[in-house]
């Protein structure tokens, strides 16, 4: 009796922990003040709607979404790409294990120090800071992610299948999209979700890489030169959209990523 | 038999990396002929009916179906990747472990090769697959998917699945090892009338009741080589080889049925 109410009082302190400065931020969010701060003086929504009629705000969001649908889908290309390298057919080469490893170095690697990296490089290529920068940045960190989560999609994946295939005459790409892709599906579409919110909320890549016209760099510009309550709608609004996000990726991972090989 | 020979090995030499799986095997398989491949695990057979329909690719030998040599197009030259296939359909293939498509039903899994290969219309193709599950006992579980499905119930839908292509021969790769025993015998009697029909089948198994009831030859392999073949009930009843002889005398009392 005492040890669960002792476990049960643990886990409402971490949860505060965790939860607690988002509490306050959406509070803050739904403020009828001028300025950041709390206790809100009284509540409104005003800046939700100074949020979404602020063009900057509305501009930086559009811009984030392109670059965050954009690097998404090179990332699930490749990393996909990648996975099926790293499994399928001859992927059994000597030295393969140190080929994925090295695919999942930019994850070791601080996002700033990659942005340092990134920008002189970008450069050197004749790319200059903008939006196919920022995409390709993105993507360095998106195609580990996504290789990774169709990686371990491949782990369940029975290559038997293949020869099962080839027996009725279907050929190898054939195959590959009637049968392996919906089977590798719950990865790829995870994958989809992680690489599109890591891009999407990304500050340290896009310092460097953008015009500072994405939306998690205006919303740190209006903190840092105006703060009124605007920037806790914007957050607030995006985080839902990332609970949403989240929501569908357990969707995806209890539900199509429970399927068994036959046998 | 005295039908003409429809499937003829010649020669099939199979190395993985140093080590020689197959070598120098021939066999020639009769129009309706229902030949048995028997010999201990790692005597090369199941990497023989591999090498039949080039689902392996042996180092040496050829395989020719009909007046088709697989790998080699009519003008002798290498077939690519995409005339392969075509070639491969004129077997059937049945694997051990079933290999059924885990995310389509049984009917979707037979219609998959009509559809696709030989380019039948969807209804058309699901009908062919309906007419073949019914045939094989199915009727009432063409909308099932291979987990809700019982291992016998799996092995006659992937029997099913080799039959929509309308082969020219079915392999049996070790068809009912994977079955719980009461499972092996609605697997055993599918094929059974199958070879009835007239079906021509090269079947690798271990069933000695099936081997000596249905087949009409029986080969032993061992070491990669075609040791001994005849009538089954003569290499069953009076085996010369010794490596046969020792064979039989380890299987029978575990695997008779």
């Amino acid at each position: 009796m005492r040890s669960a109410w002792l476990l049960g009082a643990f886990v409402a302190l971490v949860l505060l922990f965790l939860l607690g400065p988002l509490l306050i931020a959406i509070a803050v969010a739904f403020s009828s003040g001028e300025r950041i701060g709390f206790p809100p003086p009284g509540l409104s929504l005003r800046w939700f709607a100074d949020a979404l009629g602020n063009e900057q705000f509305r501009d930086a969001a559009a811009r984030s979404l392109w670059v965050a649908l954009a690097a998404t889908v090179i990332s699930v290309v490749a990393g996909t790409g990648a996975a099926v390298a790293l499994t399928q057919g001859q992927g059994r080469f000597a030295g393969r294990a140190w080929v994925q490893a090295f695919i999942m170095l930019p994850l070791a690697i601080p996002g700033i120090v990659l942005g340092l990296a990134l920008l002189p490089t970008a450069i050197m290529l004749g790319l200059r800071p903008g939006f196919w920068a920022t995409v390709l940045g993105h993507a360095v960190v998106g195609i580990p992610y996504s290789a990774y989560l169709v990686l371990a999609a491949f782990a369940q994946y029975d290559p038997a299948l293949d020869r099962a295939s080839a027996s009725l005459g279907v050929g190898p790409w054939r195959s590959f999209l009637r049968v392996t892709l919906p089977l590798i599906r719950p990865g790829i579409v995870s994958a989809a979700i992680c690489t599109f919110l890591l891009s999407f909320d990304n500050v340290a890549l896009s310092l460097f890489l953008s015009r500072g016209d994405t939306l998690p760099l205006r919303l740190m510009q209006h903190i840092q030169f105006t703060a009124t309550p605007a920037v806790a709608a914007a957050s607030v609004m995006l985080v839902l959209l990332s609970l949403g996000a989240m929501l569908m990726l357990g969707r995806v991972l209890r539900g199509r990523g429970t399927i068994r090989i036959a046998g | 038999m005295v039908t003409p020979v429809l499937v003829e090995a010649r020669g099939i030499t199979k190395r993985f990396g140093p080590r020689t799986v197959l070598e120098d095997v021939d066999l020639d398989v009769h129009e309706g002929e229902t030949v048995v491949i028997i010999g201990a695990s790692g005597s090369g057979k199941t990497t023989f009916l591999r090498c039949l329909n080039r689902l392996e690719t042996p180092e040496t030998g050829q395989v020719r179906i009909a007046d088709v040599t697989l790998g080699r197009r009519s003008d002798g030259r290498p077939a690519d990747e995409r005339e392969l296939s075509q070639q491969r359909r004129l077997f059937g293939f049945v694997f051990q472990r079933f290999n059924l498509f885990p995310h389509l039903t049984a009917m979707q899994n037979v219609a998959l090769g009509p559809r696709r290969v030989l380019g039948v219309r969807r209804a058309e193709a699901e009908a062919r697959a309906v007419h073949e599950l019914t045939r094989l006992g199915l009727a009432e579980h063409v909308g099932k998917r291979p987990g809700q499905l019982s291992g016998g119930q799996q092995q006659r839908v992937a029997i099913a699945r080799a039959l929509a292509m309308d082969p020219r021969v079915i392999l049996f790769d070790e068809p009912t090892s994977a079955l719980d025993p009461e499972l092996v015998q609605e697997v055993l009697d599918a094929m059974r009338a199958l070879a009835g029909e007239g079906m021509t089948m090269v079947v690798v198994t271990h069933e000695m009741r099936f081997a000596r009831s249905v087949a009409h030859r029986a080969v032993f392999m061992a070491d990669g080589r075609i040791v001994e073949q005849g009538v089954p009930n003569d290499l069953f009843g009076a085996p010369r080889d010794e490596r046969l002889r020792r064979f039989l005398r380890h299987l029978e009392p575990h695997h008779d049925r």
